[in-house]
């Protein structure tokens, strides 16, 4: 394979701006797709939630074949990205294996803080960046404003952006073209040793773990056998191939070249994105360089709602996590919940995946707490514990520090509505660093914010305050300390385990008001009085009452129709088994999430 | 033929007479008001040949109560209910004692014709009081008043029926908790042997309901509603009455047998538009219970007789937790409660999710009695909670 014939790229663009349209588009022209295979809308997402959600959440990659206007015909690698800030570490990895990324952005919306983000990733990654505004065909296209900022960003003359509409097919060949002109073709030896690196694994589960890797030295064949930087073990290849819209075996890879490796790769976790495959008869030196052992951000404890489906969904997590190395889970118990795991997930995007998942492949109904960060405790300058269920957080006193992991957020908006995001960002413990102004319409604000902050309904705010303008992207910069509390729900007297959270001191007292008051909407009236209660320690910080249940006396004669009566108990059991009894009392499953969603005004 | 060996045990009949002279705005029983000549023949020929045809595939069962009820049964003439009674007697074996009920009105019975349904075998009289006070029999809708159901009680008992029920109503609207408490001693005083204390719900599909939606009904509160039945069920228990069931209250051995078949689990066949039968077996503590119903509608009723099928609407066969879930119900509404029938079943009983910590909650708070090994068994205020007690044990119960 000649390389100067290879092309490998990428496409950043925010959601919705029309990656995947454009990518269908090429694919085409490309006559990569016959008529029959125009099934779906959009080729690249293939799982059912991610054409739900409308993003792409794992990276695939697809070969086509492209005769240029020089009379070459050249094959051209699509790397597609996740389009989320939970999967950024896989986003660098599938950058680091093209030389080149198209940039779109919607004339109708501009440019989002998640296309920024991305931008900078692809110039550290040295890439050839070209420009392209979509969506040129809508009446509110804003083409000069949206090539204005492009220019201002990337320090570009105007008649460098392509302006194209992906739908209507408008100025897609002159992309191709462009890919084929601007992007360098890969560099790379073929006779050193061999070195893949991988940007993706997927698992099929008659043929197990398979990687997608980018061949940067060396070639590779059927047969061989390989060995991974990031693990010990070692594979015999069974089968090598690039992708099309389907897998398409082949004898070999050679630097330059993107395809997979079938190996009897038992588990995705063996296969770490970003990890350096080489061969076990000549290995390198050395791995390429990028490699992150991807660590979860965010915790959560998950229980089956019914007890004896504990060990299903055991199964269930241990399926999921075949093909989704980022998952981890441990066993933990709840006096509130019983058994369950604690999971730890790359964000609250990819947490509501697993959970629908959950749902959806394996029909587990689930109950999961308030989500969380992990912390990092010093108890009397012993060594540092990581602290991932609040329950196990020691409570205040002296001695004890507690950090928690903070980001550097980037925040993209129309300058009216800075006062907007100062005050949001500071109610949520920002603090801020810079103002930028990509162009009079586009302000850039830069904030450190501790995850825990923003984890949840932060961009949801942002949305609002800024009437949908406001966009964001954040990237983990480790530690800091803060006053942080743990603060306990007590129903009762009794402490319910799985309410309790973590918050930082000055919010506790708003938090608990907050918490307690949802609960006393949630939690129907009993037969006795049942008191909410949040404390710090053994000091309240709120309180909240449900009056009993009025009396009901029912006594109605129902002579033989037994089975309305008998229907009617059905039902009102139905209700009580959606509840779990807490402390004698019986608290609604939805009241374990509702915390989540507490309304901050 | 069938294979439940309900006839072990003597059965009890139900007459469903779907015929009113109005309809009252609070009842969602099946009745019609169409009294004329052609629906009461074609009533009753349909019913008698509904009695021969169930008595071809069940054979002649031993028969231990009847109960006549609706509708306004009194609405039958004399020959009507002759032949009724010939009919039952011919196809069952209706035992000597058996108690034979038959419900009345106030408004369409004398003397003369409460002689003579005595003298067909008719011998036990629930009569439809309700109230006597005449503004409520107006809200209700009834056609007497206060007067005529003094009447109806006295010649009731002159015409020789030695056990007499009543019905009464609490928890109506606008009314006060000495007001219905007064209803209660009064509807005593009458010297009756048996008497039903309803609370009064708007049932949906109901006028009633329709106009408590509206906001027209300003029902007693919760608290109020509760106070009404504690204070009457302890004048009546105070008179010498037992509550056997969370609404009825007789004197010692005139505790109504039909009633008690169906929450004991016996079985029971059911005649009429509207009519529920259940076949029950029990063998070593096993249930097998099946049950069925007729249509609502009296003349698809009357066409299936014609062709001579049953008017069955639908049939249910249950299964163990619904059987479970019936007994749980039935039982902790009578004063007896739910009884263990072995130290097995207690043991499985308490070893259930949360059973035990449920159980000993209610006990806590005087809602539930438990008598370890036997029984358990709502309290005087349990009664008050019982269908949020009774949801609550159900929801722990797992079979």
């Amino acid at each position: 394979m000649n390389t100067e014939l290879i092309r490998n790229f990428s496409i950043i663009a925010h959601i919705d701006h029309g990656k995947s349209t454009l990518a269908d588009r090429m694919l085409e022209l490309t006559q990569s797709i016959t008529g029959k295979m125009k099934y779906s809308k959009q080729m690249l997402d293939d799982m059912d939630l991610e054409q739900e959600r409308g993003i792409t959440i794992k990276a695939h990659a697809v070969r086509m074949d492209y005769i240029a206007k020089d009379g070459n015909k050249y094959i051209l690698n699509l790397i597609d990205t996740p389009g989320h800030v939970d999967f950024s570490y896989e986003v660098s990895r599938s950058l680091a294996a093209c030389e080149g990324a198209l940039i779109v952005v919607d004339a109708t919306q501009g440019i989002e803080a998640q296309t920024i983000s991305n931008l900078y990733l692809a110039l550290e990654h040295d890439l050839n960046i070209i420009p392209v505004i979509n969506k040129i065909d809508l009446p509110s296209a804003n083409v000069e404003d949206v090539s204005d900022s492009l220019c201002e960003l990337l320090g570009i003359e105007k008649s460098e952006i392509i302006p194209i509409s992906a739908k209507m097919g408008i100025n897609v060949d002159k992309v191709l073209e462009r890919i084929i002109t601007e992007i360098p073709p890969p560099k790379g030896d073929k006779t050193a040793p061999f070195r893949g690196m991988i940007f993706d694994s997927v698992f099929d589960t008659y043929r197990g773990a398979v990687p997608y890797v980018r061949v940067v030295d060396g070639e590779i064949s059927k047969g061989d056998w390989i060995e991974f930087f990031a693990n010990d073990k070692t594979y015999e290849v069974d089968e090598i191939g690039y992708l099309r819209l389907k897998k398409v075996p082949c004898e070999k890879l050679s630097a330059g070249e993107v395809g997979y490796i079938i190996a009897n790769i038992r588990r995705v976790a063996d296969t770490k994105v970003g990890d350096t495959i080489t061969l076990a008869s000549n290995p390198a030196d050395k791995p390429l360089p990028g490699f992150k052992d991807i660590k979860p951000m965010v915790f959560s404890g998950i229980y089956p709602t019914d007890a004896e489906e504990y060990e299903q969904l055991r199964d269930a997590l241990d399926k999921l996590k075949l093909n989704d190395a980022s998952l981890i889970y441990t066993p933990e118990t709840s006096a509130a919940l019983g058994f369950g795991f604690r999971c730890g997930f790359l964000g609250l995007l990819h947490m509501e995946i697993i959970q629908e998942r959950l749902s959806r492949e394996f029909e587990m109904s689930i109950i999961n707490t308030v989500p969380n960060v992990e912390y990092r405790v010093t108890t009397d300058g012993a060594e540092p514990e990581m602290i991932s269920n609040p329950v196990k957080m020691p409570p205040a006193g002296r001695g004890v520090v507690i950090e928690e992991p903070f980001v550097r957020a980037n925040i993209i908006s129309p300058p009216d509505f800075i006062g907007n995001i100062m005050k949001i960002s500071m109610d949520r413990r920002g603090v801020y660093r810079t103002t930028e102004y990509l162009s009079t319409e586009r302000a850039l604000l830069q904030f450190d914010f501790p995850l825990s902050e923003i984890i949840f309904d932060f961009y949801d705010k942002l949305k609002t305050m800024t009437r949908g303008y406001g966009s964001l992207d954040y990237d983990y910069i480790g530690y800091r300390q803060s006053d942080l509390v743990r603060l306990d729900l007590l129903i009762n007297g009794d402490p319910v385990d799985a309410l309790c959270n973590i918050v930082h001191r000055d919010k506790a007292h708003d938090y608990g008001k907050r918490v307690n008051s949802k609960l006393r909407e949630l939690i129907p009236r009993q037969m006795f009085e049942v008191v909410i209660q949040s404390a710090i320690g053994n000091k309240i910080v709120s309180r909240e009452v449900v009056k009993p249940l009025r009396k009901n006396v029912t006594a109605k004669c129902y002579g033989g129709d037994i089975t309305r009566k008998r229907k009617l108990l059905e039902r009102q059991r139905e209700g009580k088994r959606r509840m779990k009894t807490v402390g004698k009392i019986d608290i609604p499953q939805e009241a374990f999430l509702a915390v989540l969603k507490i309304d901050e005004t | 033929m069938n294979s439940y060996h309900y006839s072990e045990r003597p059965i009890g009949i139900y007459v469903h007479i779907p015929f009113c002279y109005s309809k009252c705005g609070y009842c969602d029983f099946y009745s019609l008001t169409d009294l004329s000549q052609k629906k009461l023949v074609e009533y009753i020929d349909s019913l008698e040949a509904e009695i021969d045809l169930i008595a071809e595939t069940y054979g002649s069962l031993e028969v231990q109560s009847i109960y006549l009820g609706g509708g306004t049964p009194s609405i039958l003439n004399l020959e009507c209910i002759e032949n009724i009674w010939e009919s039952l007697n011919t196809k069952y074996r209706i035992n000597e004692d058996a108690e034979i009920t038959m419900e009345a009105n106030p408004d369409s019975i004398d003397l003369k014709y409460l002689r003579e349904i005595r003298k067909i075998g008719i011998n036990r009289l629930s009569i439809g009081v309700q109230s006597l006070i005449d503004e409520e029999l107006k809200l209700l809708d009834r056609r007497h008043d206060s007067t005529q159901a003094i009447k109806a009680v006295r010649e009731a008992r002159e015409a020789g029926f030695g056990n007499l029920s009543i019905d009464v109503m609490f928890g109506l609207p606008s009314q006060e908790i000495e007001t219905a408490v007064s209803n209660v001693i009064e509807a005593e005083a009458l010297g009756v042997d048996h008497l039903s204390l309803y609370g009064l719900i708007p049932e949906p599909g109901t006028p009633m309901r329709e106009q408590f939606e509206r906001g027209e009904l300003p029902f007693p509160s919760g608290g109020d509603y509760a106070e009404m039945y504690l204070q009457s069920s302890a004048f009546l228990t105070g008179k010498g009455f037992r509550r056997y069931e969370i609404s009825n209250f007789a004197r010692k051995g005139f505790e109504c047998r039909h009633n008690l078949n169906y929450w004991n689990y016996g079985s029971y066949l059911g005649f009429g538009p509207s009519a529920h039968s259940a076949l029950i077996s029990c063998e070593k503590g096993e249930y097998r219970v099946k049950r069925f119903w007729n249509y609502k509608d009296l003349d698809r009723y009357v066409r299936r007789m014609k062709k001579n099928t049953t008017a069955v609407e639908d049939t249910e066969e249950l299964d163990s937790d619904k059987i479970a879930l019936e007994r749980l119900l039935l039982r902790l509404r009578m004063e007896e409660g739910y009884r263990f029938a072995s130290d097995d079943e207690y043991y499985r009983f308490m070893s259930f999710d949360d059973m035990k910590s449920r159980i000993d909650n209610l006990c806590d708070k005087r809602m539930l009695v438990l008598e370890p090994g036997k029984a358990i068994r709502c309290t005087d205020v349990g009664f008050v909670y019982a269908d949020e007690i009774i949801a609550g044990i159900s929801s722990s119960l797992n079979t």
